[in-house]
């Protein structure tokens, strides 16, 4: 629940950087939900993979 | 003129607390070597205080000094010292026994280049939220500049375009850091090996992750005092960043920081009707644990 106003403001911020906010997920998922993780990670790789390398100029790598 | 007299009303009460001696010194400004300059002080006599300056290039938040003292002291403070102190005060840094507070109302500081300096000109608390004496400035207060309206970005490219601009400019040496209040942290996170957060040469990926890293260490805490600006080297104008997400926290969760020393911080509590856009499962998002998504 902290999280969830961490997270909401994170987003914000990458927006403002110019950052993808698609690049990050969060969800709340119980131990005994194991299918649900699993299409949840499923659906976050997906995403990214779709989103490709990021469009940051200047970085080393 | 309203400084002049602001000045000597300052000196009074000063004057008054060391010789009562309610506190061991007075925490002010005093002229600098280089003239035009204030530069904090610790005042501890009733003569040194004739040194004492009070005019528009005092802009340091002189909050900062508070957190190693052990003895009582006076500090004079504006709004946005003012501010800073009441966030000491909610994250426990000092006791507010240890500190006497003589609020200034400031209607705005001014820069080296006679321009209002960085924070003022936006800038809307004239009146410091905390103090234990009041001294009042008759002037008009300068705020008047919307910073997260100005040169609003249109989409994530001219974002970025805009982020990696002033990231240009940037030379990774941590004045803003060592400048701001709310970054009081013994160890920083970019000081640390292990994991190592920043290498050890400039790179526009460890300057991103050192701004994004410090703009997320002063979610819902900036008391947008303009420090970090005042003391960049390098002239980069990193403000805007942390602003969108103080106005974040203003518009989602009624929070401005350091106008409430009892107020529980934006981030460090919840509310179960608070919004979740943009998350998996949240409420805009298409996602495929909508069906599955838990109360």
């Amino acid at each position: 629940m902290y999280a969830r106003r961490r997270f909401t403001l994170l987003k914000r911020l990458l927006v403002t950087a110019g950052i993808d906010p698609d690049r990050i997920h969060f969800t709340w998922v119980s131990a005994s939900e194991g299918s649900r993780f699993a299409s949840v990670v499923e659906e976050v790789t997906e995403k990214v993979k779709k989103l490709g390398p990021n469009r940051i100029t200047g970085t080393r790598t | 003129m309203s400084f002049e007299s602001q000045r000597s009303e300052i000196i009074n009460r000063a004057k008054n607390l060391l010789a009562e001696g309610t506190v061991k010194a007075v925490l002010a400004f005093a002229a600098g070597e280089v003239e035009g300059n204030a530069i904090p002080r610790f005042f501890r006599t009733a003569e040194s205080l004739e040194n004492l300056k009070w005019d528009e290039t005092c802009t340091s938040n002189l909050a900062k000094y508070l957190t190693e003292k052990k003895e009582k002291v006076a500090i004079l403070a504006k709004p946005c010292d003012a501010r800073a102190i009441a966030m000491y005060l909610v994250e426990k840094q000092i006791d507010r026994n240890n500190v006497y507070i003589i609020g200034a109302e400031c209607a705005g500081m001014t820069g080296k280049d006679g321009m209002p300096a960085p924070g003022c000109s936006e800038c809307k608390v004239k009146t410091p939220p905390i103090y234990d004496v009041l001294v009042k400035n008759t002037d008009a207060a300068m705020g008047n500049v919307d910073l997260a309206a100005a040169e609003k970005a249109e989409n994530l490219e001219q974002s970025l375009e805009r982020f990696q601009n002033e990231m240009k400019k940037c030379i990774l040496c941590y004045t803003c850091r060592q400048a701001c209040y709310g970054c009081y942290c013994k160890t920083c996170f970019v000081d640390r090996n292990i994991p190592d957060w920043i290498p050890a040469d400039i790179d526009m990926g460890s300057k991103m992750t050192f701004h994004l890293g410090r703009a997320m260490h002063l979610a819902g805490r900036c008391v947008e005092c303009g420090a970090c600006e005042r003391a960049c080297p390098s002239g980069v104008k990193i403000r805007y960043l942390i602003k969108e997400i103080t106005d974040m926290c203003e518009e989602l969760y009624g929070y401005n920081a350091g106008m409430n020393p009892d107020e529980t911080p934006a981030i460090a509590a919840y509310h179960m009707g608070d919004r979740e856009v943009g998350f998996l499962g949240g409420e805009d998002s298409e996602s495929c644990c909508d069906s599955k998504k838990q109360g």
